[in-house]
């Protein structure tokens, strides 16, 4: 799972550094998601920040704390935003 | 400018003192650098005003023309009388280089400069001369690329007594130490630390006097540039790439957007890892050819933040990795940087919904470009 986490200025201010480090509990926890954690700088999306693509789908918004759940929904196919 | 001056300064408070004796004065104007270094009668906060007084009187009225006879009069008129000694007394080296190589050097009492070419290590002995009833030694010399002088106040011949070196290090004993055990090819900062730690150990980590070493090494400038902000056109972006690709420079990127548009015109990959040094900034990133790739406005307001006390040194941050300390390390190492400012604003950054004004950047370049100005770079910066 190709997980992207925007680091640019405004996602940063909006949380980018707790959403990473949520990934990487996450990667560390289930090795079973098979995560593959990178950054890119700006998504040109910034009033939605934090920008989080997993797999190419862009999730917005995003909070450390609903990324157990945004992943097993993306494990199953749903989108939940956009 | 010709040739860069790499100024490297250590220095160290006899045991005991919280304040060193010793006092170091750089001022540089329009074609030359002056370095005086002095040594305050006695230690601590006496000789700290004394060396402090010195330094700055001589600095600042020899980088105003001001002949040394004229010079070394006002010092002692001005100096305060020791009341134990009384007398009113300081040490000086004095050295004046200009962009040229050419340079002029002027020595009170302190130990004997040190001249070193291709490895040889000279004491620059110099003209004796009776300048208001004091001895002065005097020299012109001519720098070339390389080339590398070493001032030191007598807590480093000194280094030693009482403990390992019985009799102090000594001007023939400093020599050898530097010729045997100091790597030269190293930068000025670190040849001076290495020669300050050297006077710890001798004098078994207790220093029976202030220390103090600097160190002057020619060499040829270094060149950089740094992208900031998408130009306000699009249709500049191919034109402010190339440019930024033009000339010997090193280079540098701050912002994300910058970064992603000289990926996407010059086809490079753009590689971010997300690990963080310190959280309360954005992670750094890299890209061939490019020395270091950071964020935008919160890297440059951190770097800004930090060169404002005027007191940061390249060793504070020697170990720090996260985007403002590297680069600031870029910049410190660089002696002519040109400011690439692009001018266009991301609208998003303009909301009220952030904590931060993330609509600044000129503002900020012009800031960084003064504070740099301020320790002797000279710099350009050009808006698109």
């Amino acid at each position: 799972m190709e997980v992207t986490v925007c680091v640019g200025s405004s996602c940063h201010l909006k949380g980018a550094a707790g959403v990473v480090k949520k990934f990487q509990e996450m990667a560390e926890q289930y090795p079973i998601y098979n995560i593959n954690l990178g950054g890119s700088f700006c998504q040109n999306r910034c009033r939605e920040g934090v920008i989080v693509a997993i797999d190419g789908i862009i999730y917005t918004r995003v909070k450390p704390e609903e990324i157990p759940q945004l992943l097993e929904k993306h494990m199953k196919g749903e989108q939940l935003s956009d | 400018m010709k040739w860069a001056l790499d100024i490297g300064i250590a220095s160290i408070a006899k045991l005991g003192e919280e304040l060193c004796g010793d006092a170091v004065e750089i001022l540089k104007n329009d074609n030359s650098t002056i370095v005086v270094v002095s040594d305050g009668l006695g230690s601590g906060v006496k000789a700290n005003i004394l060396a402090t007084l010195t330094s700055k009187i001589a600095a600042n009225l020899l980088s105003k023309g001001v002949v040394m006879k004229d010079v070394v009069d006002t010092i002692t008129a001005t100096l305060p009388i020791c009341q134990i000694r009384q007398i009113a007394y300081s040490t000086f080296t004095i050295v004046q280089i200009f962009d040229d190589g050419q340079a002029y050097l002027a020595q009170f009492d302190n130990p004997n400069a040190l001249f070193i070419r291709n490895n040889e290590v000279t004491k620059v002995l110099g003209t004796v001369k009776e300048v208001s009833e004091r001895t002065i030694k005097e020299k012109s010399l001519v720098f070339e690329e390389g080339d590398i002088l070493i001032v030191v106040s007598d807590g480093v011949t000194h280094a030693g007594i009482g403990a390992l070196k019985p009799l102090g290090l000594g001007e023939e004993g400093l020599i050898e130490l530097i010729k045997t055990r100091i790597n030269l090819t190293g930068t000025s900062q670190d040849i001076a630390e290495q020669v300050k730690e050297y006077c710890e150990i001798y004098s078994a980590m207790e220093p029976g006097d202030d220390i103090t070493v600097v160190v002057l090494k020619l060499r040829k400038p270094v060149r950089g540039v740094i992208l900031s902000g998408p130009p306000l056109s699009k249709g500049e972006d191919v034109r402010i790439v190339e440019e930024f690709f033009t000339g010997n420079r090193r280079r540098a990127i701050c912002g994300g957007t910058t970064a992603n548009i000289v990926a996407r015109e010059k086809n490079l990959k753009l590689h971010i890892i997300p690990d963080y040094c310190d959280t309360s900034l954005p992670p750094t990133a890299s890209m061939p050819g490019i020395d270091l790739v950071t964020e935008g406005i919160l890297t440059l307001t951190r770097a800004v933040e930090l060169l404002e006390g005027g007191k940061l040194q390249l060793k504070d941050i020697k170990n720090k990795e996260d985007g403002a300390s590297q680069l600031l390390k870029w910049l410190l190492q660089c002696d002519e940087i040109d400011l690439m400012v692009g001018l266009r604003v991301n609208p998003a950054h303009l909301t009220p919904d952030l904590p931060f004004h993330l609509g600044q950047r000129s503002s900020l370049l012009q800031h960084l470009r003064e504070l740099l100005v301020a320790r002797g770079k000279k710099v350009t910066i050009k808006w698109f």
